[in-house]
């Protein structure tokens, strides 16, 4: 009587370990899950921050280049496209051009040595600078969310539970195509 | 199998030390591992600094390397000041001023918490004034004394913190010249109270030894962190 006692209260402790961990593992992918949206919002959040500045900076630069019609509108456009995104997909792809615009604006501010030691545009331009940091900041933990979140859905035992709850794996955010946007403010020129 | 074992989890460590490019422990909140402060601007800097964390619990570092060895500056100084927690915990109230002698690169981050006071376009302004017309010249120490101190000055104005501090740009030489006929009364009353005989009985002028605890807790920072924000240049 007393074995079938103790092989009973044995069975019972592992049901309860398993159990705990079942939910231990449940609730892990569930926190990682949510640290990964989280990270994602401080990106648009950043980048919402770049899109904040175009307003500025075409103001700025407008004031010595009249001329340059196009490069405005385009900013203008891209910046706007941002604003009208409706998801993440799509906030990325108007987040890709205005990327590629400012790119374009640098190169044409190179024609304007007046433009480029003015104060108001060098306060701008460091601006700029600190959000595009501010961006690859982000941008970098998000990447490690994911690879967290990645790694546990994929690794055994989570693995299991992972598959039950309908997890797929997260995408990475890539970094831009193309040169950085911003130049180093660099005096020795 | 137990000496594979050993092995690899030795060459784990060295793999993961290697990817940790800055150094690992503060020795205080000025760590001049480039070599290029003499100790008078050194303890002037910490007193500066200690003061203004007292004041207000913000926590300057203020860091010289010789060299990034291959990172670049933003990131060493995301990674440095990040590692080492400065600013307090919660508040994220710091700020790491970093100098690269090799590639003539500087760096002012700012923690999450300051980010409001000392804004991407502020710590270049006070890039452009303070530091790095005196880096240009090879001052170091005085771009180095004068940035922290502006950095000071700005978050003490923003606070509403009382600061008798005077931050000097490199153009003014009159200023100068002022400060150096006040040094040299000074000096003149030090020396003209220390020779004139009567404090003998009191025995007081060496007196009460200790210049005053440390208010650092030998290097430690409180925890806080930042988000990429403040201003990079080069000279």
């Amino acid at each position: 009587m007393k074995k079938g006692l103790i092989v009973l209260l044995g069975l019972v402790v592992i049901i309860l370990i398993v159990i705990g961990a079942y939910f231990s593992m449940y609730n892990s992918l569930v926190s990682k899950e949510v640290a990964v949206t989280g990270a994602w919002a401080q990106v648009e959040n950043v980048l919402q921050r770049r899109a904040d500045l175009i307003p500025n900076l075409v103001a700025t630069v407008k004031g010595y280049a009249k001329h340059e019609k196009d490069i405005f509108d385009n900013l203008a456009k891209a910046r706007a496209q941002y604003a009208g995104a409706k998801n993440s997909d799509e906030k990325l792809k108007a987040n890709q051009d205005i990327s590629n615009m400012l790119s374009r604006l640098m190169v044409i501010v190179e024609n304007y040595p007046n433009l480029k030691a003015d104060g108001t545009f060098i306060r701008l331009m460091d601006e700029l600078a600190g959000t595009e940091n501010r961006i690859a900041v982000e941008r970098m933990k998000y990447n490690e969310a994911v690879k967290d979140f990645n790694t546990t859905i994929r690794t055994i035992p989570s693995s299991f539970i992972a598959n039950r709850m309908g997890l797929t794996a997260k995408v990475f955010f890539e970094a831009e195509q193309g040169k950085k946007a911003v130049p180093n403010v660099d005096f020795g020129k | 199998m137990k000496n594979i074992f050993k092995l690899s989890v030795i060459l784990l460590i060295i793999f993961h030390l290697n990817s940790f490019a800055v150094p690992s422990k503060p020795t205080g909140r000025v760590n001049d591992y480039a070599v290029i402060l003499n100790s008078e601007t050194q303890s002037y800097l910490t007193s500066v600094i200690d003061t203004f964390e007292q004041k207000t619990s913000v926590e300057i570092a203020v860091v010289t390397i010789k060299t990034l060895d291959g990172e670049t500056i933003e990131r060493y100084a995301y990674n440095l000041y990040n590692k080492w927690g400065i600013g307090k915990k919660g508040k994220n109230n710091g700020v790491l001023f970093l100098v690269a002698i090799k590639e003539r690169k500087m760096r002012i981050e700012v923690g999450y918490g300051l980010e409001a006071i000392l804004t991407d376009g502020l710590c270049g302004e006070i890039r452009d004034k303070y530091i790095i017309p005196y880096f240009k010249q090879g001052d170091y120490p005085s771009g180095i004394q004068e940035g922290t101190k502006a950095i000071i000055k700005t978050v003490s104005d923003a606070l509403g913190v009382k600061s008798d501090i005077v931050v000097n740009s490199a153009k003014k030489e009159e200023g100068k010249t002022n400060e150096i006929t006040i040094y040299f009364i000074v000096f003149l009353i030090i020396v003209a109270r220390i020779i004139l005989p009567s404090r003998r009985n009191r025995g007081g002028f060496w007196g009460s030894g200790g210049f005053g605890g440390g208010s650092s807790s030998g290097g430690g920072f409180g925890g806080g962190s930042s988000g990429g924000g403040g201003a990079s240049g080069s000279w």
